[in-house]
């Protein structure tokens, strides 16, 4: 019995030193994330100033000041990707966002810094958006399921989803 | 009947060695009372006294607080602007820009834009030290960033032994091929001037007063000993109470 409980305490130790903490990481490097968005060629990188009411509206979604002036996009005909930081609790995460025609083809985390909230890495969190666009008041046009203990790691990522969706539209109807 | 015996002289010595014991401690916890006090008054008014938007930046308090400034690990300077790493925070022209580096490659000043390299970031700023954007270069070239220098309005950048120019609105780097370079970013100190400004930007607004007072009545001000100095003094009170109502006992059954 004793042998019993000394094994698990173990197990559980081994689980708290390893678990949450080496989780954070660089999971992806940009350019493998591009290549994994345009298969056949990267377009090379293109920038979009935030200035005037474009700035009010990302920041509105964010709910504090954006971070820099300019953002780098990548973008052929129907396509584009962002590479966006957005603070979890205390430390940027950085996130990858695809958007094609309007809607989301792929978000991943890139990099995760903090001891916790890195679960928002995995696709049974990713996938759920999956085709969503932005519906009204800039939201997305559907309910995004959170993940207990990561609350605000899930709603930075889904800030930067809607602020993709945001800049894509954007882009498409200016360009 | 009473059944009660008179004291030996031995009980007459415990009792008088338990009442100087219960008068020394109450002399010496005297200051400490009056401490705990004033600092639990105060802080239990904390928001009438608008202690938390009240800064205190004495510089002894904040050394005491490890808000030391480190020696700058680098600093660049370029057409009247200057880049320094302190730790790992990034300034430009004496101010915090909240971008972290491990490494400051050079500094470049494009006009009216300014470029920092890192390790494998550039960091763009407004000649206002306005943020712009950092740049990620880690997978588009060779290897780590050694040097930053500027040819017209343009930044170049060594990596690898290769050199890197940016086009116009350092949106973009090429490798480039024609090695005339203007000017090669070089390490210079910062003046008295400069050290002070960064020193001042370093610390910030220093603490908060409520978190002063709420330090001073935890101990946590005095190191990693003072909150358990803090929890002696708790205990000794608790002798004193204790030892006083056995006092106060003894007293009524004499009477």
């Amino acid at each position: 019995m004793l042998q019993r409980i000394a094994l698990s305490l173990i197990f559980a130790t081994g689980l708290a030193a390893a678990g949450p903490a080496g989780e954070a990481g660089r999971y992806v490097e940009a350019d493998d994330y591009l290549h994994s968005v345009f298969v056949a060629d990267v377009p090379a990188a293109q920038t979009l100033w935030l200035t005037g009411d474009l700035r009010e509206n990302v920041e509105s979604i964010l709910g504090h000041r954006f971070s820099g002036l300019r953002v780098r996009y990548w973008a052929d005909e129907a396509t584009s990707a962002w590479i966006l930081d957005e603070i979890g609790k205390e430390l940027p995460i950085t996130i990858g966002v695809a958007v094609a025609n309007g809607a989301i083809a792929d978000v991943e985390v890139l990099e995760f810094r903090e001891s916790r909230g890195w679960e928002v890495r995995y696709p049974f969190f990713t996938d759920q958006f999956a085709d969503a666009r932005l519906g009204p008041d800039q939201t997305l046009d559907r309910r995004i399921d959170g993940i207990t203990g990561a609350t605000m790691s899930v709603d930075a990522v889904t800030r930067i989803a809607r602020i993709a969706l945001l800049l894509h539209e954007h882009v498409a109807t200016t360009d | 009947m009473n059944t009660s015996q008179p004291p030996t002289n031995g009980h007459k010595r415990g009792r008088r060695w338990f009442r100087r014991g219960h008068r020394w401690i109450g002399l010496s916890l005297v200051v400490f009372v009056v401490y705990l006090s004033a600092s639990g008054i105060v802080l239990n008014h904390a928001g009438d006294l608008r202690l938390e938007s009240r800064y205190v930046s004495w510089v002894w308090l904040l050394d005491a607080y490890g808000l030391q400034v480190p020696d700058p690990a680098a600093s660049f300077s370029d057409a009247g602007h200057r880049s320094t790493l302190l730790g790992e925070r990034l300034f430009l022209d004496g101010r915090d820009t909240g971008q972290r580096e491990s490494t400051l490659t050079g500094i470049a000043a494009l006009g009216p834009l300014v470029l920092i390299g890192g390790e494998q970031h550039v960091y763009l700023f407004t000649a206002d030290g306005e943020f712009i954007e950092a740049i990620d270069l880690g997978s588009s070239f060779a290897g780590p960033i050694e040097r930053v220098g500027r040819t017209g309005d343009s930044a170049v950048l060594q990596s690898g032994g290769h050199l890197y120019r940016s086009d116009a609105d350092v949106a973009l780097f090429e490798s480039w091929d024609d090695a005339i370079v203007d000017h090669w970013s070089a390490r210079t100190p910062p003046d008295a001037g400069e050290m002070q400004a960064l020193e001042v930007a370093w610390r910030g607004k220093g603490v908060t007063a409520e978190r002063l007072v709420l330090d001073l009545h935890s101990g946590r001000l005095f190191g990693r000993a003072g909150p358990f100095f803090m929890d002696l003094i708790a205990v000794l009170l608790i002798v004193l109470s204790l030892s006083g109502l056995v006092m106060y006992k003894f007293r009524n059954r004499r009477k």
